[in-house]
């Protein structure tokens, strides 16, 4: 369906790709799905097992930026990418998906489907021929390629050595502006974007106003509103604490047994109410706040805050 | 007189059954032979009672000599049937006289030279002869104490062949049976030894509480064995009853040490992941033995590496956790084995062990965090009651003084919350894990506000219906430890909370 292959004399041939010096840019590329598009793309990138909150962002952020106009790129890996190909279908948006392997390959297979939706109304881009299988190499490669179709990298949740830091570290090497969303100091799962913040290398993100005015010269259609609107929730005491408590970062029952000085069946019993109203989210073994707990812990600290 | 009987038992399963032993002194070809379904080991008695005799000062005729081994039809396995064989030919060789010999049981081994050796399966021979109504066994002298555990029935403790004809004779009269030697019962570990994870340690105490299986996830060097192995310090200790059930399955197994008799300690078995299908729930080749799953049978089965162990292997547990037996069948036969226990397993929550590690990055392909969880299927997940998640301690709690509760008070709510139960079931054999789900819901009763915690849990968790009902059952027994009668919120969501997202269902995006 609609296959074919550019090489950099083609017309499709996108020319941010040349920016990436002779020895990197990849000597042609297989397609399938629409043309690859004149708007700007953006590349969204992060974690494969994210927190609920690093994917709330990928999702509003890419929303924001579908918005503004821009078509999003990613890797088609499991949870930030997934999430970011698919709000930027959702909102009828345009995104591209770099493989790291054959068109006809389906790997991640849970991401089978979301495949074929990017082949109908974005486009799959990859370096490797039919039937080249996902090789632990070619997903650090394939990252230079998303890095280079993009004017501009966010990265959503990334440990130190992920390929989301990887697709940074290349869009820093071709002059792209980077950004990163900022994570709790205990969540390692956001260690590695924190850390391009830390060094100056990415513009901190919590909303994407913030991308706007750092790429002023691109597009802006005035500032987007996506703060926590403070909600005013009855919540009792132990409750509060642990809903408190998980604001900072997900934790184990047994972390806010200790932090918090409770009883086992008290803790059970706060957290199991909490997760009825939809307040915390299991999370692995421990468990994290939800956007709603979040607001109401926002309207908790304003009813009680002087 | 050329015919005599004796009595002596065939081992099937954990019982034993009542044999006779006849034998026949006849004309024709010298020679001696067995029927009756004998195994290899039965049919070597030949050559053990041959020298036996003839060194007992006894003879072993020259003449056509016949055994029987009755009923038949029923296999039969052991050289415990050597001293009723050589004391049957004896008698009919006009050597003994018959008539007392019907009274009694016999068992033993016997050595070329007439010494008897201890066998296994004594303790499951008293009891039937207790059954059949015979006045006493006569057994070796080392497996005198087990058989004496039964009352109502005369234990004669033999040293040799000599010994045992000169009991029938008059001309010897037995010693009294040596006391029991138990070994010093190894203190197990403490539970206030163990820091941090207040949450694993409540699992544990509810699954002692009410005969849960537990499942403890962790990464390695969490804790995850020493918890395990705190489980028989904290179980109420055996009522008499109990412990002759668990010392008769020893028995047949063999593994009682010389001279000891009652197993007191609540067992601990922890075989390794390569256990085979056998090993673990029963089998073997002839009469099947009870395997470590019935080994554990009153006690603690802790698996470690649970996702290690070979998938049939697990999925051959289901039935026996739901029924408290296991059923053996073999070419032989099928034998039951009794097998209440807890089942504790412990696994790492990935290959690597660090997946939601706070400190280190899991190392995972997601297929293989998949694949390793799917070892464990949703049915026994569904089994493991309780689930309990440990992290690695921190350095605070490492280094900090011990905090927790010794396993003499833990007990101590252990054992009212299991008396509680067995006068609500009115069954010392049930418990909160084991009772009919229909008298169980006469005991919990499920108010709106917990309804809503659990419908969230149903939408949500897919927990399945079998994981509802055990929900139920875990949260009974907490209110019984609580001394609670009825089931609160608290109880509901505790037992939700010690209840992890089965870890195959965790979405990963």
């Amino acid at each position: 369906m609609n296959e074919r292959t550019i090489t950099p004399r083609d017309d499709e041939w996108p020319d941010l790709l040349d920016e990436l010096g002779p020895l990197a840019k990849p000597s042609r590329l297989h397609l399938q799905g629409r043309e690859l598009p004149d708007q700007p793309l953006f590349a969204v990138v992060g974690a494969r097992r994210p927190t609920i909150a690093g994917l709330d962002a990928a999702r509003s952020l890419t929303q924001g930026l579908v918005e503004a106009g821009f078509g999003i790129v990613s890797g088609l890996a499991a949870g930030i990418d997934a999430a970011a190909h698919e709000s930027a279908l959702a909102c009828g948006g345009y995104t591209a998906a770099v493989l790291g392997f054959g068109l006809d390959v389906d790997y991640p297979r849970r991401n089978a489907r979301l495949k074929r939706a990017v082949a109908e109304r974005g486009t799959l881009v990859t370096e490797y021929p039919e039937g080249t299988a996902p090789r632990a190499l070619h997903f650090p490669q394939r990252n230079r390629i998303i890095a280079g179709l993009a004017v501009a990298t966010l990265v959503v949740e990334g440990g130190i050595k992920s390929g989301a830091l990887i697709t940074a570290r290349y869009a820093l090497d071709a002059n792209r502006d980077v950004f990163a969303v900022p994570g709790s100091f205990r969540n390692v799962m956001a260690a590695g974007s924190n850390e391009l913040i830390r060094r100056s290398e990415a513009a901190l993100v919590t909303d994407v106003a913030h991308i706007f005015e750092e790429l002023a010269s691109e597009v802006h259609e005035g500032p987007v509103q996506l703060g926590l609107e403070p909600v005013r929730v009855e919540v009792p005491d132990d409750e509060v604490r642990i809903l408190v408590l998980l604001d900072d970062a997900p934790a184990s029952p047994d972390r806010i047994c200790r932090e918090l000085g409770l009883k086992v069946g008290q803790v059970a019993l706060g957290l199991a109410r909490l997760e009825a109203r939809g307040l915390v989210n299991r999370r692995g073994p421990g468990y994290e706040i939800t956007t709603a707990g979040a607001r109401a812990r926002a309207g908790f600290v304003e009813t009680t805050s002087p | 007189m050329a015919l005599a009987t004796t009595y002596s038992v065939a081992l099937v399963g954990a019982d034993a059954h009542l044999v006779h032993v006849e034998v026949d002194i006849g004309h024709g070809v010298p020679g001696f032979r067995i029927v009756g379904l004998p195994n290899a080991s039965v049919r070597e008695a030949e050559q053990r009672i041959r020298a036996a005799l003839v060194r007992s000062k006894l003879e072993w005729p020259n003449s056509r000599k016949t055994a029987n081994l009755a009923p038949g039809a029923l296999r039969k396995e052991g050289t415990h049937f050597d001293l009723a064989l050589a004391v049957a030919v004896a008698a009919a060789d006009d050597k003994l006289k018959a008539d007392p010999l019907k009274e009694w049981v016999l068992v033993g081994e016997l050595a070329l030279d007439g010494r008897l050796r201890r066998v296994r399966g004594v303790l499951p021979a008293a009891l039937e002869c207790r059954r059949a109504g015979k006045r006493g066994i006569v057994c070796p002298v080392e497996n005198s104490p087990e058989a004496a555990l039964v009352g109502d029935i005369e234990v004669v403790g033999v040293d040799s062949l000599v010994d045992c004809v000169g009991f029938f004779r008059g001309t010897w009269t037995p010693s009294s049976i040596p006391p029991l030697e138990q070994p010093p019962s190894s203190e197990p570990p403490d539970m206030s030894s163990v820091r941090g994870h207040p949450f694993a340690k409540r699992a544990v105490e509810v699954a002692a509480a009410g005969a849960h299986n537990l499942l403890l996830v962790g990464p390695p060097g969490s804790g995850k064995t020493m918890l395990a192995q705190r489980m028989p310090g904290i179980l109420p200790r055996m009522s008499f009853d109990e412990s002759l059930d668990v010392t008769r399955v020893h028995s047949v197994a063999g593994l009682l040490a010389s001279g000891s008799a009652l197993v007191e300690e609540r067992p601990f078995r922890a075989p390794h992941h390569h256990v085979s299908l056998a090993g673990l729930i029963g089998g073997g080749s002839g009469l099947p033995r009870p395997g470590e799953l019935s080994l554990a049978h009153q006690g603690t089965l802790f698996l470690d590496e649970l996702a290690l162990y070979r998938r049939e292997v697990l999925e051959s547990l289901r039935a026996p956790l739901e029924d408290g037996v296991v059923r053996v069948a073999r070419s032989a036969g099928t034998v039951e084995f009794p097998c209440r226990i807890t089942l504790v397993g412990a696994m790492n929550p990935c290959p690597c062990g660090y997946l939601d590690d706070p400190k280190r990055q899991c190392r995972c392909a997601d297929f293989q965090i998949e694949q390793y969880n799917s070892r464990l299927s949703g049915p026994l997940l569904d089994r493991m009651d309780l689930q309990a998640s440990m992290e690695r301690l921190t350095s605070r709690e490492l280094l900090g003084a011990p905090e927790g509760e010794s396993s003499d008070v833990i007990r101590g709510r252990v054992t009212a919350a299991r008396e509680t139960q067995s006068s609500r079931y009115d069954d010392p054999t049930l418990t909160n894990a084991t009772a009919p789900r229909a008298v169980l819901d006469r005991h919990v009763e499920v108010s709106s506000s917990s309804r809503a915690l659990l419908a969230h849990a149903i939408e949500d968790r897919s927990l399945t219906g079998r994981g509802l009902d055990r929900v139920l059952r875990v949260a009974r027994t907490v209110a019984d430890l609580e001394g609670e009668a009825a089931v609160g919120d608290q109880h509901i969501s505790e037992a939700l909370g010690l209840r992890l997202q089965q870890p195959a269902l965790r979405a990963v995006s």
